[in-house]
């Protein structure tokens, strides 16, 4: 919500410039759920969310990656 | 002797860039705090905290509907959220030789750095769809967004515990139930308090689930059923709204909810003092 109001909402197929308008996944759901009026607009805005699932699942599995692995070298170290 | 300066000059200008490090961090909390003050402080006065959202064009009006609202939200959040995190809290500390926990702990903590406006449509599709947009809706997308928080400083705070005395509980022949509500729990009171007031102070905050589950709304508590006004849904509605004066309400708006939180913060703190 906080970058909705500042990230311009511009909807572009390749953004040209970090100083030009852009949109994000949350800002579209925010923006256009409450205009949203028949079902396969719903069934499309929620569809996006999905997609944001995926990305904070993957991200919180890296991040359970790195922190598994530098726990299994920490103590390989203390076993040697 | 030579190298030994060396290591030393280097040690100070590490100190220096960490000490500057925290400065820069620091200044966007006080500039937004000073920014909220200057502009939220002029419109606040008895108008505010006693009237309504105005109508376009009407002069005058408040945000006393939400803060009215953004109370009811929260408490029923709380309601949900706390029992159920402070419960899985207890489960992951307590009972962590179960398989289940280490699922359990990862996907909470995926649930903890879930985007709010996932959140929200889930309880769209859960609640809204079948009774409405309504403050039952907001409150169970806000408890879902609260849950994860209370979990792992419950979790945290409980594990801070130590060992010995559960085994002194036990060896007096008290169950282990009893001896984690009676002695574990109370004696982690106060963390348990810090991360329900984290959570708080989330939701609290929180409008993108809001605006999904429950939409804007000018008026008065109108039953469960119905939605409520929120705070930080107004303060994003007025901020990009064309009127002046509008404006000045999400100002306003902005003090009035730090001041909650700040306000919350410091009656939690004082109930749940240490004793001895």
């Amino acid at each position: 919500m906080a970058i909705t109001m500042v990230i311009g909402n511009k909807f572009q197929v390749l953004p040209y410039s970090l100083f030009d308008a852009w949109y994000t996944m949350a800002a579209i759901i925010a923006n256009e759920f409450t205009e949203a009026t028949y079902d396969l607009y719903v069934s499309a805005l929620i569809e996006v969310g999905l997609v944001l699932f995926f990305v904070a699942l993957i991200i919180n599995v890296l991040a359970r990656v790195i922190v598994w692995r530098s726990l299994r070298l920490v103590r390989g170290v203390a076993r040697e | 002797m030579d190298n030994y300066e060396i290591r030393k000059i280097k040690d100070r200008l590490m100190q220096i860039l960490v000490c500057l490090a925290l400065l820069v961090a620091l200044i966007p909390l006080f500039s937004i705090l000073w920014e909220v003050i200057l502009k939220g402080a002029p419109s606040i006065n008895l108008n505010f905290l006693t009237q309504p959202t105005p109508t376009v064009g009407e002069v005058g009006g408040g945000a006393a509907n939400a803060i009215q609202g953004t109370l009811i939200a929260v408490g029923l959040a709380s309601l949900i959220g706390v029992p159920l995190g402070i419960v899985s809290g207890i489960f992951l500390s307590e009972y962590s030789e179960a398989k289940l926990s280490l699922a359990v702990r990862f996907f909470n903590d995926v649930l903890n750095g879930f985007p709010s406006i996932v959140i929200g449509i889930f309880g769209y599709t859960l609640i809204v769809l079948s009774i409405g947009f309504s403050v039952i809706a907001a409150a169970f997308a806000l408890a879902i967004i609260m849950i994860p928080i209370v979990t792992r400083t419950t979790e945290e705070v409980l594990k801070l515990v130590p060992a010995t005395v559960r085994e002194a509980a036990i060896a007096l022949g008290i169950p282990r139930w009893r001896t984690i509500i009676s002695v574990v729990l109370s004696g982690a009171r106060k963390g348990i308090a810090t991360g329900i007031l984290l959570s708080l102070a989330r939701i609290a905050g929180e409008s993108a689930p809001v605006l999904v589950t429950m939409g804007y709304w000018r008026w008065w508590f109108a039953g469960l059923d119905m939605p409520v006004a929120n705070l930080a849904l107004n303060v994003y509605i007025f901020a990009i709204s064309p009127f002046e004066s509008w404006r000045a309400l999400a100002w306003g708006s902005s003090l009035v909810l730090i001041l909650l939180i700040l306000g919350a913060n410091v009656i939690v703190r004082a109930f749940t003092k240490e004793k001895y």
